[in-house]
Order: structure tokens, then C-alpha cells, then sequence
């Protein structure tokens, strides 16, 4: 076949392309990666899970942990955990509207459950808190709630298994020992400012995620702009062969949410670099 | 990167041999018809000319000679194709395989080491090839090792996705399809492009890039630079390369006013979602037939082809919109076909006006 360019160029170019490519992509890991991590975490079973496998990825592919992070709803009786992933506390209409979004029709107006559903998400930095008043207050809510269905269940003789109280019980039981302990507490556009508002770098986080906007009304409750967080960028970390052993030798829960009872514990130091990207700095299997 | 090359291409060469064989056959026509005499010496020089131009093709394309080497040549395309498909999917499940198995820099080593060592192989199998089959392998083998490279940093270093991969993949797959000819690889950088554009326009709005699909509006600046790309870049050397931008530009035009004249909630509008529809289906309507008008007086067959194609789904559309249900079966299919036997008559009608006329190339 005859050329159409000279051979030497197109091989020149191919390997600048690839070169120059990688060196990006790799320069951009070293930037994330200098200098003091933005945050440091240590995370446990309860926080970590390994990422959801379908049908192909059983073939291998490296293991990936997934980062179990949650959030208090506003629902407060929630206790499964879908609801987990629902609309925080703290994100109403004054936070969506300082993330860029335009809750400006009056949310009972047919207009405004137009504009929300057509509000696509926006990029936003998220900030999770590890271990802290946001988990002791979901502690707080199990045990009001399993106190108050004990309560019920004791005037009306239902407390065997399948009831509601046996079902709060079990749900405090997990919120104590196996719920992730990781909560999204709030969301900004500006790092600086939410790292003034939370300077613990070992308890809070600063990544990268998206937020949506919702609409709640109905049950007799005030019609109200509200939002959710869609997602968090790079939920799935990546554990390098030399700490493959350590994470292995532990039972990992194979589903995201609450960790199973019994899963072997075990702690991953995750860190966070300039650009809210994380990385296993260290892992152990700790003591039973 | 048109203007370094001369050099006719292998689909080039071919349309020219298809010529010189249909030439030979009229000409020959002719003359037992007695319209034309050519003499010895000037049958001679034709003869001498064409056998020249073939020998020559055929020592460097592997042109196909006659009707039935076309024929086998049709069925190695099919299969170059789906073996491209299957070695590149080789590739990442034998990447997925053994990725365990190796330390972090000894990924990266493999990453960057297989998409420099196919890119490597698939121009020294060019060289050494003249049909472009095994070339045509090796190229996707190397764009899917590309592909997996950047991918697969990303997953190992956790890296936030972004759109801006699209850019370099879109570059290595143009520079293989203008390279090795390869219509296959021009579509494939097409495609990153109308991504990389689209996501583009879809973050102006403030939403998160991967979000850009659930507005089709934002493939509407792809759809308009890429039905202007061989407009602006002559592609005169590569034949087949402007109508397949063509058909993608039409194809990323049509498709989204499609969702959008029939979902109107997915519009950037603020309008009812009626009125946004309705507006949808008379652009649908209105660009069909323009395309079909725009490709008639440019010659350009796809382009009629895909706006004829779209106008009959348009129309169908709305058909189905009006009729679907309170017509009996029967009849709603009866109305579709006459429409289009009447579709058939005022196509006929202007190919008479010589409207259609010419060459589709």
C-alpha cells in the first residue's frame, strides 16, 4: 500500500500523541499527589465496600473499593438505605441556589415542578465528615425511634421477629456496629472557604461530587425546593497490589450501603490530593 | 494533513479500475454497434494505458480486477471488520484478566508499552500490505489499546472523568484513518468529536458534562461543524471520507429533533411542552426536505439519502401521533403505504425536472 504521509511523520506524531497523552494524564496524578494531602481519612469496613461486580467484572480487573458515604435526610424515620442517598438537611433552597441553580418560582407553582425536573446536575465540592456529629445524631434518631417502637410494641404485645420494634432494634444494632459512619454534610463551589468552615482535615473530606435539585411536597408538608447529591466522584478507589493482601485477608462486604455483620475489620488510610482525587496511602487488617 | 498527500488512495484506485472496466465494456458496445471505429494503433494506446493503471493498482492496492474478486473482496471486508471488533475486545478482556497480577508501575509500563507497540505494528503491516484488510485490524487493535491506556489510568490512579480524554482519542483515530485510509477509524474520531463538542456545549449551561445526552439540543453545534469539516478541508484524495462526516453531521442533526419533537421536557426551551414539540417537528420537517434539496444540487447522495430517510420518519411520526388510534389497523397501514407511493410520484416528478441529476459522488 502506498503511503498517503510520510511514514516517519505519522509515527512521530502517533508517538508524540501517546507520549504526550500519558504525560498529562501522569503529570496531573504527581500534582494531585504532591505536597501535603488536602485530607487524610481512616476508613473501615463499615466505610468501604468493594465495588459492585456484574456479570464480566468477575474476571478480575484489579479490586476497587467503594466509598460508603451517606447522608441524615430529611426524612428522619428512615432506615433503609436507599433513604440514605436522600435529600440532607442542608441542602435547601439557599445552598441550591448558591451552587448555581434557579429556585426562583415559588415551589407550589406548576412552573417550578417544571423547572426542577429540567435542572440537570451541577458540579459541586462535597464535604464528608467522618465519624462525627452527623453520625451521632443518625445514632440518636435509631435509638429514639427503636425506643419509641419498643414503647409500641409493648402496649400492643408485638415484639417478635418481623415487627417494627424488632426492625428499629436491628437498625440501632447496625447503626452502632456496621452503618458507614461517613456523611456528605455539606457542598460549595469554593474549596478554601468550605476547608475555613471545616479545618479537621482527619475528620472531614473535600471531593468532588453532583447535586440535584428536587421538589418535596404533599402529606399535608409545605411544598419546597430540596435537593439531593447524585454522586461523588471517584467513589471507587483503586487499592494498588502492595495493599491487596491486607484488604484481602479481610471479609469485605460485596454490596454498597450498611457492611455485613461479621466482615472482618480492617482500616485504609484514603487520602486527598489537590484535586480532591483520593488514594490508599496505607491498610491493615486490624486485630479481631 | 490533506496537503501532504498525493498519493491516490486504495478506494481511489479502485473507482478507477470499476471505470476503466465499465469503459472497455461501452466501448466495445459501441463499436459492434458501429457508432465509433478506433483504430489498432489508437485501441492499442487505450489498451496500453489502462493495463498500466491496473498493473500498477493492483501491485499497490490488491484492487480488485473484475465483478466476482469484488464480490470476495465485499465479504473480506465484513470479516476485517468483525475481527476488529473481536481483537480489540480481545485486548481489554486480556487487559482485565491479568491486571491484578502487577504493581502499579508495572501497569502503567504495559498501559503505554501496548499503544505505542500496536501503533508501531499497524504501520510496519501497512507497509507490508497492499489491501489494507490486516492494516485495517491492527489500526483498531491500536485505537483500542489507546483507549484502554487513558481509561484504565484513570481507573488506577482514580482520576475525576473527564471529557477532555475525548480530545486524544479523537486525534489518534483521525491520524490512523487519514493514515491508513480506514473509514472505520474516521468514523470512530468523529464520534469522540461530536461527544467532546457536545459535552462542551452541555456544561455552558452549568450542568455536569457526562449529563450533555439528556439535552439533545446540545448536539446541534457538532451536527453543524461537522457537515462543514469537508466543506472547509478538501477531501477530494480520500474518497468515501466527506459523505461519512455527511451522514454523522445529519445523523447528530436528525436524531436529537427527533426526541425532541416527541419528548419536549428534554428541551432547553421554556416554553409548553406542545408548543416545543410542534416546533421540532416542522424544523424535523423543514430540514429533511432540505437536506434532500441541498444533496440533489450537490450531488451528494448520502445526504439525500439521510434526509429522505428521516422526512419518511418524520412524516410516519406523525401518523402514528394522529391516526394510531382512532383508525382501524387496516387503514392506518393503507395511509402509510399510499404515502408513500405519492412520496415516490413527486420524487419521480422532480428526478424528471432534473433535479436529481448527476452523479452522487
Amino acid at each position: 500500500m502506498t503511503p498517503t504521509w510520510s511514514r516517519g511523520r505519522t509515527l512521530a506524531a502517533g508517538i508524540a500523541l501517546i507520549a504526550l497523552t500519558n504525560a498529562v494524564a501522569l503529570g496531573g496524578v504527581a500534582w494531585n499527589r504532591s505536597g501535603e494531602p488536602e485530607s487524610v481519612l481512616k476508613l473501615t469496613q463499615r466505610e468501604l465496600s468493594r465495588s459492585r461486580e456484574f456479570g464480566l467484572d468477575r474476571e478480575g480487573g484489579g479490586l476497587q473499593l467503594y466509598v460508603n458515604w451517606r447522608v441524615l435526610s430529611t426524612e428522619r424515620d428512615s432506615e433503609l438505605y436507599w433513604n440514605f442517598h436522600g435529600a440532607p438537611e442542608w441542602l435547601d433552597e439557599a445552598k441550591l441556589a448558591s451552587l448555581g441553580f434557579d429556585v426562583s418560582p415559588p415551589p407550589a407553582t406548576p412552573k417550578a415542578s417544571w423547572r426542577y425536573e429540567r435542572q440537570l446536575p451541577r458540579e459541586a465540592l462535597v464535604v464528608l465528615e467522618l465519624d462525627g456529629p452527623a453520625y451521632q445524631k443518625a445514632l440518636e434518631r435509631a435509638r429514639e425511634r427503636a425506643a419509641k417502637q419498643a414503647a409500641k410494641g409493648a402496649q400492643t404485645g408485638k415484639t417478635g421477629p418481623g415487627t417494627p420494634a424488632e426492625q428499629a432494634a436491628n437498625f440501632l444494632k447496625n447503626e452502632e456496629t456496621t452503618n458507614s459512619r461517613l456523611f456528605a454534610v455539606d457542598a460549595g463551589r469554593d474549596a478554601r472557604a468550605l476547608r475555613a468552615k471545616y479545618p479537621d482535615r482527619t475528620r472531614y473530606a473535600i471531593v468532588q461530587g453532583t447535586v440535584r435539585t428536587s421538589y418535596q411536597t404533599g402529606r399535608g408538608k409545605e411544598a419546597r425546593w430540596t435537593g439531593y447529591i447524585e454522586g461523588i466522584q471517584n467513589a471507587q478507589v483503586n487499592v494498588p497490589l502492595e495493599f491487596r493482601k491486607a484488604i484481602e485477608s479481610a471479609r469485605i462486604s460485596r454490596r454498597p450501603g450498611p457492611a455485613v455483620q461479621g466482615a472482618a475489620p480492617f482500616e485504609v488510610t484514603v487520602a486527598f490530593g489537590r484535586r480532591f482525587e483520593p488514594w490508599i496511602v496505607a491498610a491493615s487488617a486490624a486485630a479481631k | 494533513m490533506c496537503a501532504f498527500m498525493s498519493e491516490p488512495s486504495r478506494t481511489a484506485a479502485q473507482e478507477r479500475a470499476d471505470e476503466i472496466r465499465v469503459f472497455g465494456d461501452e466501448l466495445a458496445r459501441l463499436e459492434r454497434e458501429g457508432v465509433v471505429a478506433l483504430t489498432a494503433a489508437q485501441r492499442e494506446a487505450i489498451g496500453a494505458h489502462h493495463r498500466g493503471l491496473l498493473a500498477r493498482f493492483a501491485q499497490d492496492f490488491d484492487i480488485d480486477r473484475d465483478a466476482r474478486a469484488k464480490q470476495l473482496s465485499l465479504g473480506m471486508r465484513i470479516a476485517s471488520f468483525l475481527g476488529a471488533l473481536a481483537l480489540a475486545a480481545s485486548v481489554f478482556f486480556l487487559f482485565r484478566q491479568f491486571w491484578d497480577r502487577f504493581s502499579t508501575i508495572a501497569q502503567v509500563v504495559i498501559l503505554i508499552g501496548a499503544a505505542l507497540g500496536t501503533f508501531g505494528a499497524t504501520l510496519w503491516i501497512q507497509a507490508r500490505e497492499s489491501s489494507g484488510y490486516f492494516t485495517k485490524l491492527a489500526a483498531m487493535v491500536a485505537f483500542a489499546c489507546f483507549v484502554i491506556n487513558i481509561a484504565l489510568l484513570g481507573q488506577i490512579f482514580n482520576i475525576t472523568p473527564s471529557d477532555k480524554a475525548l480530545i486524544p482519542w479523537a486525534a489518534f483515530a483521525l491520524l490512523l484513518a487519514y493514515t491508513c485510509d480506514l473509514r472505520l477509524l474516521l468514523a470512530a474520531g468523529i464520534l469522540c468529536i461530536i461527544s467532546w463538542i457536545s459535552a462542551r456545549t452541555g456544561t455552558w449551561s452549568g450542568m455536569y458534562w457526562l449529563h450533555f445526552g439528556e439535552r439533545p439540543e446540545n448536539f446541534f453545534p457538532a451536527a453543524v461543524i461537522m457537515f462543514l469539516v469537508p466543506q472547509v478541508i478538501p477531501h477530494g484524495r480520500f474518497t468515501g471520507f466527506g459523505p461519512i462526516y455527511r451522514v454523522f453531521a445529519l445523523l447528530t442533526l436528525f436524531l436529537p429533533i427527533l426526541v425532541l419533537a416527541n419528548w419536549g421536557r428534554v428541551s432547553y426551551l421554556d416554553f409548553e411542552e406542545n408548543t416545543i414539540e410542534g416546533f421540532y417537528q416542522v424544523m424535523g420537517f423543514a430540514l429533511s426536505a432540505g437536506a434532500i434539496w441541498l444533496g440533489a444540487r450537490r450531488h451528494w447522495g448520502e445526504v439525500v439519502n439521510t434526509g429522505s430517510a428521516f422526512f419518511v420518519i418524520f412524516l410516519y411520526t406523525k401518523f402514528f401521533d394522529w391516526w394510531w388510534e382512532i383508525m382501524p389497523k387496516y387503514l392506518f397501514f393503507l395511509v402509510l403505504g399510499l404515502t408513500a407511493v405519492l412520496l415516490l410520484f413527486i420524487m419521480r416528478r422532480l428526478r424528471a425536472k432534473g433535479l436529481f441529476g448527476g452523479s452522487t459522488r
